[in-house]
């Protein structure tokens, strides 16, 4: 039961594609997906692919860190953690030896600051128990052995946020950047809430959000479909319908200026920048998926040539759009790491002149040929399996609203030049929208 | 009264249906499915090749496994072979400087890369399959005309020393080395590592010379899969082995280890408010007949992916100890064993119990031995996934070339199920007496306790 790691990579939603080649497979892959929704509310997507006799399941709630509410951050993730504890009927015990010993895979469960998504791989045979027990651990969770789980649980935010200096930057990151979004809290919670959660918060919090309008249902892989439909109805067709309760997120107001701040931890030098913007299915968030492949993704993208081999200043360079989640405005970050002996002014201002370079206007054509070439290859290789499948498209139908948006990502990307690059960058890139975190000794 | 009664019936009888619905449910047949036998080609330079179209997608995949690996070092000159590992993608070719690779790289949509382990020197290269002629072109290129360029070497060791700094910044990976330390002695091929000071020495003729000891088609394992006619693909990967024939080169001699197992411990002092333990001994050899029996030994013990492995149940459910704790027991040579270690992460003031909790139940495993439920439920987890091993393609190519490097035959995925499904609890109780010590083991514990 790990959370979406918030280091370098994850969490960066680019997936695009300009060629011929992702075109043809996601429009291949669009045509096989079948829907089937629910009287409850629920929606489920079926994907029959693949040779083996084996499936990837996923059940993603649209509930995460942003639902919580100050006092009682960490919410989503404990919760997650204890549907892991069993029913009233199965031990816990026995829920995971009926997984485990039937062949299940990869067992796990994650809570980003979006959404809570629970998920396995196992034979196809097995589909009907994967079915019914992801229903129970819905449906009828308890708050088995709940004060210890709580310690595992603050023991988890020890390792990841409070003796990681990753995690650290991370922590000051958000709450530098945010003032009024719920981004501004890590997705595990702060400490002291962490520490003194209760049992029927959680039931609280289950209650209003664990609703079948905000659940998805993915399977992926070898099996009959129309089987799969009757057995889902079967299993998750008696969860009572709810009206989901309204989203009302305080805006975060502009910023004016750039903020400054540190993180402490004995460790190397890091440097993160940040820059507000739009999340999806704003256009402008698209144009960020390709600047992200312009400046850091590619052997050759901007930031990594210049700072990694010309220049020499840094060990690495990362980029990501949409941090730290996408249902509500975000981030798009850069984390740098300098080597001994290079300030960050230094390195501050070698990430500047970069952007500086993309605000002027300084891409070509050809260079926006290359990064799609490597949007579209990316795509490719991150829907490869029945478990990448199951999980991009749960995530896309819970906060895009609609899964065809990753389909559909590439005919939006293509027509995006670099005139508009530039006007991207002219907009967001700029001193009242900057955010500059250092890791101090 | 009454009332009383019917609700404790009602219970009874509700958790009598969860289980068996759940036994129920278990026991659906499984559907037949016959694993596909993997044979190997050899090309004409001596490189052994596993092959396998996937048209699923519109990409290939490879890997190669080249003999060699970081306890092949000299001593003096530690670190030579991971600076060579990053000099093959970043210190240019013969035809090509190392900012036109990346150039190339990058307008191909190709990702290729190297690494260096104890015992394996690896690479492996991806791309859509417009551009795989490509892709095998540079990967090539890459692994047998480096130039190591003189302005790479520099880059490469600020930054590999830059890694090693950070390593050093949290619990874990400086428990794992110094574990690895304590266990074969610091100055052991297979115990010590490179430090920073070892790689500032490193030159450009170190690099040079560990290359040349290893890099030779003949010594190399590829696995390929995707998008390709496995016809055509060979003839294009015959055309390589012309280019690059096989070389003579000294035979690799494997160092051993002569290390024996007696109990040690070790403190490293940080300031982190969790700390980082590992705890164990040797463990066991490839050839090892017992070397299933351990396997599920170990599942038993801490090693499973599921919470209700004995380690995972005392220390993480019932005490609420840990969120990290693990076991793993690796197989090495002959001549050198591998590890048997325990992982995990606790805060401060609970070292002293999460290490009492893992020697405990140690000793109650080799005393009283594991039950034939433990067992049933090992062999299930791991026999009723082995279907897995066969899900991706590519994987499983790879797969199959790494039991290959290391000794093992093609079909070896159908010899470790035949293998686990035979172990009988007799084997793996008299395994648990004569592989496991809890009265020698080695600790180390990075924070503090």
């Amino acid at each position: 039961m790990k959370i979406f790691k918030l280091t370098f990579l994850a969490c960066v939603l680019v997936m695009a594609s300009s060629v011929s080649f992702a075109d043809g497979s996601m429009a291949k892959l669009e045509k096989s997906v079948v829907e089937l929704n629910l009287p409850n509310g629920m929606k489920w997507l079926l994907l029959n692919r693949g040779a083996t006799p084996v499936f990837a399941g996923a059940v993603q709630v649209k509930v995460g860190g942003v639902d919580e509410e100050v006092g009682k951050t960490g919410l989503a993730h404990m919760l997650e953690h204890m549907a892991f504890k069993g029913t009233k009927d199965i031990s816990s015990d026995d829920l995971w030896n009926a997984f485990m010993t039937n062949g299940a895979e990869g067992l796990n469960a994650f809570t980003t600051k979006d959404v809570t998504a629970y998920h396995a791989k196992m034979p196809s045979s097995k589909m009907e128990l994967w079915l019914y027990l992801n229903s129970e651990m819905i449906k009828h969770s308890v708050m088995r052995d709940f004060f210890k789980e709580r310690d595992v649980v603050t023991e988890e935010l020890m390792n990841s946020v409070e003796n990681n200096p990753n995690g650290r930057m991370f922590h000051q990151l958000f709450a530098t950047a945010f003032t009024k979004s719920p981004y501004r809290w890590d997705i595990i919670g702060e400490k002291a809430d962490v520490m003194s959660l209760q049992p029927e918060y959680l039931e609280a919090f289950k209650k209003k959000y664990y609703v079948p309008e905000r659940m998805v249902g993915v399977l992926v892989g070898g099996f009959d479909i129309a089987k799969a439909k009757v057995l889902i109805g079967k299993y998750f067709g008696d969860i009572p319908a709810k009206k989901s309760a309204a989203e009302k997120f305080p805006k975060e107001p502009e910023q004016s200026g750039t903020r400054r701040d540190f993180a402490t931890f004995n460790a190397s030098p890091v440097l993160m920048m940040a820059y507000h913007k739009p999340t999806l299915p704003s256009h402008d968030d698209y144009t960020f998926d390709l600047i992200n492949y312009v400046l850091c993704e590619g052997e050759n993208s901007r930031l990594r040539s210049e700072l990694v081999f010309n220049k020499k200043l840094v060990r690495a360079v990362e980029c990501g759009n949409g941090m730290p989640g996408a249902r509500l405005d975000n981030l798009f970050i850069i984390v740098a790491e300098p080597i001994k002996g290079h300030s960050y002014e230094d390195v501050e201002a070698a990430i500047d002149a970069e952007l500086g370079k993309l605000k002027n206007g300084d891409v070509d054509e050809k260079e926006m040929a290359r990064a799609r070439n490597n949007v579209a290859k990316d795509m490719v290789f991150e829907m490869s399996s029945n478990e990448e499948i199951a999980m991009s498209l749960a995530y896309y139908q819970s906060i895009a609203g609609d899964w065809r948006y990753i389909m559909h990502h590439f005919n939006v990307i293509k027509k995006i030049d670099s005139k508009e690059l530039s006007k991207v960058a002219n907009k967001y890139f700029t001193d009242n929208n900057k955010i500059v975190i250092e890791l101090k000794k | 009264m009454i009332k009383k009664i019917l609700i404790v019936l009602m219970m009874i009888s509700s958790v009598a249906t969860a289980s068996s619905k759940i036994a129920e449910l278990s026991r659906a047949p499984e559907i037949p499915f016959h694993p596909p036998a993997i044979k190997s080609v050899t090309l004409s330079n001596g490189m052994k090749c596993y092959l396998i179209e996937d048209k699923s997608l519109p990409i290939i995949q490879g890997h190669i496994y080249l003999k060699g690996g970081t306890i092949y070092e000299d001593g003096k000159k530690l670190g030579a072979g991971s600076v060579m590992a990053n000099l093959l993608k970043e210190g240019g070719t013969a035809n090509n400087d190392a900012a036109k690779i990346r150039v190339l790289l990058d307008e191909n949509a190709i990702d290729a890369g190297f690494s260096i382990s104890l015992e394996t020197i690896e690479g492996s290269f991806a791309s859509l399959s417009k551009d795989a002629d490509m892709a095998m072109k540079l990967f090539f290129e890459m692994l047998f005309e480096p130039a190591f360029s003189e302005d790479s070497l520099k880059i490469s060791k600020k930054r590999l020393i830059d890694s090693l700094n950070r390593e050093k910044e949290t619990a874990a990976p400086i428990a794992y080395k110094e574990f690895s330390k304590l266990v074969y002695g610091k100055d052991n091929p297979w115990g010590r590592h490179a430090e920073v000071s070892d790689i500032k020495k490193i030159n450009r003729a170190d690099v040079v010379e560990f290359y040349e000891r290893f890099a030779s088609p003949d010594r190399i394992i590829l696995a390929m899969a995707g998008d390709f006619n496995k016809k055509d693909l060979i003839a294009k990967l015959e055309a390589f082995a012309k280019k690059y024939p096989k070389k003579v080169l000294p035979e690799v001699v494997t160092p051993g280890s002569d290390a024996r197992d007696f109990p040690e411990e070790k403190v490293i002092k940080k300031k982190f408010t969790q700390s980082a333990i590992n705890i164990g001994h040797l463990g066991g050899t490839r050839d090892d007949p017992n070397k299933f029996v351990l396997i599920l030994l170990n599942d038993i013990y801490g090693g499973s992916g599921s919470f209700t492995d004995r380690l995972k149940e005392a220390v993480r459910v019932k005490s609420g100890l840990a969120y990290e704790i693990h076991s793993t027991y690796s197989f090495g040579p002959k001549d050198a064993p591998g590890l048997f270690q325990v992982h995990a992460k606790t805060r401060n003031k609970t070292v002293g119990k999460v290490i009492d909790l893992v020697q405990s139940e140690l000793e109650k495993l080799v005393k009283e031995g594991a039950t034939a439920a433990e067992l049933k439920k090992a062999k299930d987890s791991l026999l009723n996934s082995f279907i897995f091993e066969y899900e991706r393609p590519y994987e499983l190519a790879a797969g199959v070339a790494r039991f290959v490097y290391f000794g093992y035959p093609e079909d070896y995925i159908e010899i470790s199920r035949r293998g686990i499904e035979k172990v009988t609890l007799k084997e793996l109780n008299e395994a648990a007496e004569k592989y496991l010590h809890p009265d020698k083991l080695k600790i180390v514990v990075v924070g503090s306790k």
